[in-house]
């Protein structure tokens, strides 16, 4: 293995180490753990993290590269081939080599359009040829294909039922062990949910996803669960791939976008005066010009660069990965303006409250002032805002790429997927699976952000909880 | 069956299920005749609010009527149908509460909130509904109603507002007002005037008065009989007279000695008397604090705001200054202005030979350990994410002083025992205590750094009667140990009285009067001064026991 370190991936890890150091410090404070604990203890908040987990687990493992070995080099002598491949291609390996022609719909055995073939004896005809690999294992595909798929998605039932079933012993014996408790009470207790944390929730949720991964794992390797695309690559591969390109989009541009909030916007509504002036002219300019002709422009003059110096990029990759952080970028200086001007406010309001006058008149600096105690008093601003805005950029990727000025094509995204569909819908018969495949997958990561981002306001909004105190 | 108007017996509300049981009243059984006042007296907690809550049957989703009645002229309230109790809502029983801000609707006009109640109940529109409003308005005493029922509730001061309200409630003819601690948010002589207008209005409209206070003063004031609360129960109730100057119950007497008085500093004897011949500690020369007034796209400087204008006042050590003043007299703007908190615009503060207002950086900074501050609100002067100790050991560490890591914290255990705490409730956060306790953390943080004035403003003033005395009591042992000056900017004449030693008096940023407390307080020389003092609500002598 010979490691790639991609600038986005760089980025990804120093997010994770932070998330990691920031669990470790709020498990010693009581009123930083308190809000999660409410948001563990949400019902709809647990069944949307548990699929977020599936969504983060298969971008992370995506965002490890390396150079593959080189199979037709000798064991005592390694070569690397010049491809860059990350984990999660290399789990992947039996669906992502299996390319087609061209079209075939899910689950098809036989290509989309017709072809002129030479049949064995001589003479020529126009049908629908065999797929290469989508079902190649079927002698007669017409009788035994709905047979087969059956089969195994009735061997993928069952064994998503062993492992669900091995998975909650795991789980439940791992509890009353650290309870204390016997293995029946502990279950009796989940199940009737008399547990703060809705472990049952997590268990029915953790069923689904298990159901979904397991079918895929029987059905995947032999057929194109969601078809192939116009040069007979899996679809149901390239939407997975897609995942990571959502969730860097969604997560990197907050980390570009939260500093500048942060300083911009705390020493706005803590110094006031001139420093205040210049913070406000300068986010009102910004909102005024319109983000899509911004980001427009930033992308094409990227364009420009990257074709006027080829030789700075090594690899197709590389030159992917860079235009993806770019993107996060520009999106994040177009995008810190409202969260700055939610902590101005905050600050402003802070300021004058009396444990602020309290620490001045003790003659605390004003760097000391704004990190202990009105940087703390105004996070849970900050991590509002994030989840709120995670989804919102997911979307917006969909809609970037869809009018070319969004990821780089080669790169696979939603967005992509969406803006090839335009041409494959208005083609007769209609290729409608990319969308579908687009569709779901992306409805599938929005929508449990949303219900997670509620999740987490409910918790960290002092509005929210007094509201529900009475 | 009782001839009375209000008859509410064995009154039952309990918050929360079985296992987290809270009783806010229990077994609550009073009367209220047409012409009569009652005063319900408690403290925060008691449960005074949530009786009057549900009588109106206006309880938060998470509380439930446990039990007992709420007759209305022979109308049980609590079994009638929600319709039904919308019409007895502001027609039969009207009700004022403690925020006039908060209670009137920005949006709309004094005049059409007054003609929605009577659009309502009285089914008046039109002109024959102005005409009433301007009668109400005028019944309330706001001057020229002709000219002000247009106006929205920003352009009215405090009092005009709670006079809106009463009007308002008055636009039903209800047979019973209740008033839910009507004057507190208002100055005393504001208080003194909304008092006279409710006994007037009631002499003339014959109806009862629920009056629920927390201010024995301001019960001896407008009650015809006093119903004391406690944990949700009535613990006594006597007719006016009777109450006053035999008070039966132990925890009534409490209550009465905690009051603050002259009497009660006589009686306790515990008195410092500061050094007045020598060099004063602080001395404020001439202050000025003015606010700009900007307008225009440039922000060009209109005009100014005088918060304060033009203060002198010395301060020896180990002597109580008070500061009495209404709201917006400028006495926490004088505060901050001694504090360096605020620019001051002109004037001098000079404090053991240096000149405040001159120093900058460094020099002030080091001169900020000995004057310190108190603050009014005890839940809002400490940031709520910090442990006690934390809060406590921040200026130490601003201040580099008390030592190392084990010093300072063998310093923060010692002075939470001094306010009366324990070692151990340094590694608690600030929610976990009740005001009158963190209000005792806020001094001990303002001890840290072994000041030598301490500028309190108002610290008592979010407090019970009896927690108070606590503070106050604390406040004094603290000065006769460790030798402390204090500025006390209060608008409470009684705590003046047991606590200050000199007292200036603040109108509109200047002081209007000055002197030894005695002879302010007993022989006003200012006109101010007489009406500030003669609106303060007093409980009659009380028999000697």
């Amino acid at each position: 293995m010979n490691l790639v370190l991609l600038w986005t991936d760089m980025l990804v890890f120093l997010l994770v180490l932070a998330i990691i150091s920031f669990v470790l410090v709020a498990r010693r404070r009581e009123h930083m753990r308190a809000p999660w604990r409410q948001v563990a203890r949400s019902r709809m908040g647990m069944a949307a993290a548990v699929i977020l987990v599936v969504y983060v687990a298969i971008g992370l493992l995506d965002s490890i590269h390396f150079h593959p070995r080189d199979h037709d080099a000798s064991a005592d002598q390694p070569r690397y081939s010049a491809d860059v491949i990350s984990v999660f291609d290399w789990i992947m390996d039996p669906v992502r080599s299996k390319v087609e022609k061209t079209y075939s719909a899910p689950f098809a055995t036989h290509l989309y359009a017709k072809e002129t073939v030479r049949l064995p004896d001589g003479t020529q005809d126009r049908i629908y040829p065999r797929l290469e690999h989508g079902g190649a294992h079927l002698s007669d595909p017409e009788t035994q294909r709905l047979t087969d798929i059956a089969t195994r998605a009735g061997m993928g039932l069952i064994y998503a039922l062993v492992i669900w079933l091995l998975a909650v012993a795991v789980l439940v014996g791992w509890q009353s062990r650290g309870l204390q408790q016997p293995f029946r009470r502990r279950l009796a207790d989940i199940f009737k949910r008399r547990t703060p944390v809705p472990w049952d929730v997590i268990i029915y949720t953790g069923a689904v996803v298990i159901v979904f991964i397991s079918l895929a794992t029987q059905l995947a390797p032999h057929y194109h669960i969601f078809g192939t695309d116009k040069v007979g690559a899996d679809v149901f591969y390239q939407t997975l791939k897609s995942i990571r390109t959502g969730l860097m989009i969604g997560t990197l541009t907050t980390l570009i976008m939260l500093p500048f909030a942060l300083f911009l916007g705390l020493a706005a509504g803590y110094f006031r005066g001139w420093v205040d002036d210049v913070v406000q002219y300068t986010y009102t300019t910004l909102v005024s010009i319109p983000g899509v002709l911004l980001i427009a422009a930033a992308i094409l003059l990227l364009q420009v660069y990257m074709s006027n110096n080829p030789e700075q990029f090594s690899t197709p990759e590389n030159r992917a990965d860079l235009r993806l952080l770019f993107l996060c970028l520009i999106l994040g200086i177009t995008s810190w303006t409202s969260l700055c001007r939610l902590l101005r406010g905050e600050t402003l309001k802070l300021r004058d409250i009396e444990y602020v006058q309290a620490a001045q008149a003790f003659g605390v600096s004003h760097m000391t002032i704004l990190t202990r105690h009105i940087l703390p008093n105004v996070m849970h601003i900050v991590l509002i805002t994030v989840v709120l805005d995670f989804s919102a950029l997911v979307l917006a990727e969909a809609v970037l790429s869809y009018i070319n000025i969004g990821v780089d094509p080669s790169m696979n995204s939603w967005g992509n997927m969406i803006n090839s569909a335009r041409l494959e819908m208005a083609r007769d018969p209609v290729v409608w699976w990319s969308l579908a495949a687009a569709f779901i997958f992306m409805l599938g990561l929005v929508l449990p952000a949303n219900l997670f981002s509620d999740a987490v306001r409910d918790a960290f909004d002092p509005r929210m909880r007094k509201l529900q105190n009475n | 069956m009782s001839h009375k108007l209000l008859e509410v017996r064995n009154l039952q509300t309990f918050f929360g299920d079985d296992d987290n049981l809270t009783r806010a009243v229990d077994d609550v059984s009073f009367g209220i005749d047409r012409d009569e006042t009652l005063a319900l007296l408690g403290e925060s907690g008691s449960g005074k609010s949530i009786t009057a809550h549900t009588i109106m049957r206006l309880l938060p989703p998470a509380a439930r009527v446990a039990g007992g009645e709420v007759i209305l002229d022979g109308q049980n309230l609590l079994k009638l149908p929600e319709r039904r109790m919308r019409d007895i809502r502001g027609g039969r029983i009207a009700m004022i509460f403690q925020e006039p801000q908060s209670s009137l609707n920005p949006v709309l006009t004094a005049g059409q909130q007054i003609g929605e109640t009577l659009a309502r109940h009285q089914q008046l529109h039109g002109s024959a509904q102005r005409r009433r409003t301007l009668e109400l308005l005028d019944e309330v005493g706001i001057p020229e109603a002709r000219s002000r029922i247009d106006d929205y509730p920003h352009q009215f001061s405090g009092g005009m507002k709670q006079r809106i309200m009463i009007a308002m409630a008055l636009a039903g003819r209800p047979d019973l007002l209740i008033a839910d601690e009507p004057t507190t948010a208002l100055d005393v002589t504001i208080q003194a005037r909304i008092l006279d207008l409710l006994k007037s209005l009631q002499r003339e409209t014959h109806m009862g008065i629920l009056f629920i206070t927390h201010d024995i003063g301001v019960a001896a004031q407008v009650a015809d009989h006093v119903a004391v609360m406690r944990h949700g129960c009535i613990v006594e109730s006597n007719p006016r007279e009777a109450f006053f100057a035999r008070p039966r119950h132990p925890y009534t007497h409490e209550l009465f000695d905690a009051l603050p008085s002259r009497e009660r500093r006589q009686r306790e004897a515990n008195d410092t008397r500061p050094d007045v011949a020598s060099a004063p500690l602080l001395e404020v020369r001439d202050l000025k604090v003015h606010f700009p007034i900007r307008k225009g796209v440039f922000k060009r400087v209109v005009g100014h705001v005088r918060a304060v204008d033009g203060v002198s006042i010395r301060i020896h050590s180990g002597e109580t200054v008070a500061m009495v003043g209404e709201s917006g007299s400028g006495k926490t703007t004088l505060g901050k202005g001694i504090l360096q908190l605020l620019k001051p615009t002109d004037g001098a503060v000079l404090f053991d030979g240096d000149e405040l207002t001159r120093l900058r950086g460094d020099a002030l900074r080091r001169r900020r350990a000995d004057i310190q501050v108190v603050f009014q609100d005890p839940y809002a002067s400490m940031n709520p994410r910090m442990l006690v100790g934390d809060i406590i050991e921040e200026g130490m560490l601003a201040q580099r002083v008390g030592g190392d890591r084990h010093e300072r914290q063998a310093r923060i255990e010692q002075l939470l025992q001094q306010v009366g705490l324990q070692a151990q409730h340094k590694n608690r956060y600030p929610h976990e205590f009740s005001g009158g306790q963190r209000q005792r953390i806020c001094i001990a943080r303002a001890l840290a750094v072994d000041p030598k004035l301490i500028i309190c403003d108002e610290p008592t003033s979010a407090l019970d009667v009896s927690v108070q005395a606590q503070i106050l009591d604390l406040l004094k042992d603290l000065q006769a140990r460790l030798g402390l000056a204090y500025l006390f900017i209060t608008h409470n004449i009684a705590v003046v009285e047991y606590l200050a030693h000199y007292v200036a008096v603040m109108y509109e940023g200047r002081v209007v009067e000055q002197g030894k407390v005695d002879d302010v307080l007993l022989q006003p020389q200012h006109e101010y001064t007489r009406k500030l003092l003669s609106a303060v609500p007093r409980p009659p002598e009380r028999e000697a026991s």
